[in-house]
């Protein structure tokens, strides 16, 4: 059973009464939530994902839900709560989609240890995994979602998990978040996307997520090789480049952006190694034109 | 050339001299005197004699600081 088979009625029930258990890749989270804004953003970026059974394992129980107290009529609030523990501040209420979102991205980086993760959007094509590790603002998201439109297979756009015992990129599909103006320039360049609504005034600017495709979704079983890491840079008004860097230069940027590098000790510097050995490494100074970008991209796939 | 120490966890992005540098003592683990490492390492510097000795001999110092390499001499 997946998501999208659950009748609106039944899912909000569920959602605030027991929890739904949902499947992302290799983690099933139980979500509850009472709050209407969380019930739509699941029902339109969830509707593929598999429903995991009542007994089956949750790796993690998560709930937005609104604070008692005053809060919940006057300037009302969503608290994230991880196994009933709030491991951040609350947010204003019309920002708890995109609380779950961050919520959820936390539970999986500070817990999946099983996985060397890199802070990286990550998408496939023919089996091979291009991996787009950078800092936010720096675009990879917006690439990523253009990647996605033009038929690359969504793996993560936040989370690159790699398999330390294979060295493969388990995927974990969930919906693309999008900031600003990259709202706007994907709405543009992908006309089919669903996206949710625009939510302004968060810590990021103004945040909409993109729904990933239901072919990506369908595949989250399927590991991908390393193929390519590519380090965007976004510099306004640049022309889209891919230039080769060192392999040693795209390790110490990958070790930067992983979120356990150093918990692994030796085992995660080996995997990184297996991972720059398995990959040719680029830097793409990117100006935010898209369409010249993915064609690049896919002119490094066919060149394989 | 990036190196992992197991001894501290720490992992280091060594530039070119370094990486030169620390390929001969891996390749001598029984040890070297600086003025060997000097000799091989300056045979393959394109630089004049003086500078580049200079360079190692502050490679191997930083080497010690970060504790990549320990000092034989009591």
């Amino acid at each position: 059973m997946i998501v999208g088979d659950i009748a609106p009625a039944d899912l909000r029930k569920r959602l605030s009464g027991p929890g739904l258990r949902i499947r992302t890749g290799p983690v099933v989270t139980q979500i509850r939530s009472g709050i209407p804004s969380v019930w739509a953003g699941i029902m339109l970026h969830y509707g593929a994902h598999p429903v995991a059974n009542e007994r089956e394992f949750a790796d993690f129980h998560a709930s937005v839900e609104s604070p008692r107290g005053l809060r919940r009529w006057w300037r009302p609030q969503a608290l994230f709560r991880f196994e009933r523990d709030p491991p951040f501040n609350p947010l204003a209420r019309a920002q708890a989609f995109p609380l779950l979102e961050w919520g959820l991205n936390w539970c999986i980086s500070a817990h999946c240890h099983q996985y060397l993760i890199l802070h990286a959007a990550v998408v496939e094509q023919r089996g091979r995994a291009l991996i787009l590790p950078a800092p936010p603002g720096s675009g990879k998201s917006t690439l990523c979602a253009g990647l996605v439109a033009r038929g690359w297979r969504l793996l993560s756009d936040e989370l690159t998990l790699i398999d330390i015992a294979t060295g493969n990129i388990v995927p974990i599909p969930r919906p693309i978040s999008l900031k600003n103006a990259s709202i706007a320039a994907i709405e543009r360049f992908w006309p089919d996307v669903a996206m949710g609504p625009i939510v302004n005034d968060t810590s990021k600017g103004s945040i909409a997520h993109a729904r990933p495709p239901a072919a990506s979704v369908r595949r989250s079983r399927e590991t991908a090789r390393p193929g390519w890491i590519v380090l965007p840079r976004y510099a306004e008004g640049s022309e889209a480049a891919l230039v080769p860097v060192s392999k040693p230069s795209a390790f110490m940027q990958l070790a930067v952006n992983a979120f356990n590098y150093n918990l692994h000790g030796r085992k995660g510097f080996e995997t990184l190694v297996k991972l720059i050995d398995a990959t040719s490494t680029h830097e793409f100074l990117y100006g935010g034109e898209l369409n010249a970008a993915v064609g690049l991209f896919e002119q490094l796939a066919d060149a394989q | 050339m990036v190196v992992y120490d197991d001894a501290t966890g720490n992992t280091h992005h060594l530039g070119p001299l370094a990486s030169r540098v620390l390929r001969k003592l891996l390749d001598n683990r029984q040890g070297l005197a600086l003025e060997a490492l000097l000799t091989c390492i300056d045979d393959d510097v394109e630089k004049e004699t003086a500078s580049a000795s200079a360079e190692i001999a502050s490679v191997v110092d930083e080497f010690l600081r970060l504790r990549l390499i320990e000092s034989l001499r009591s």
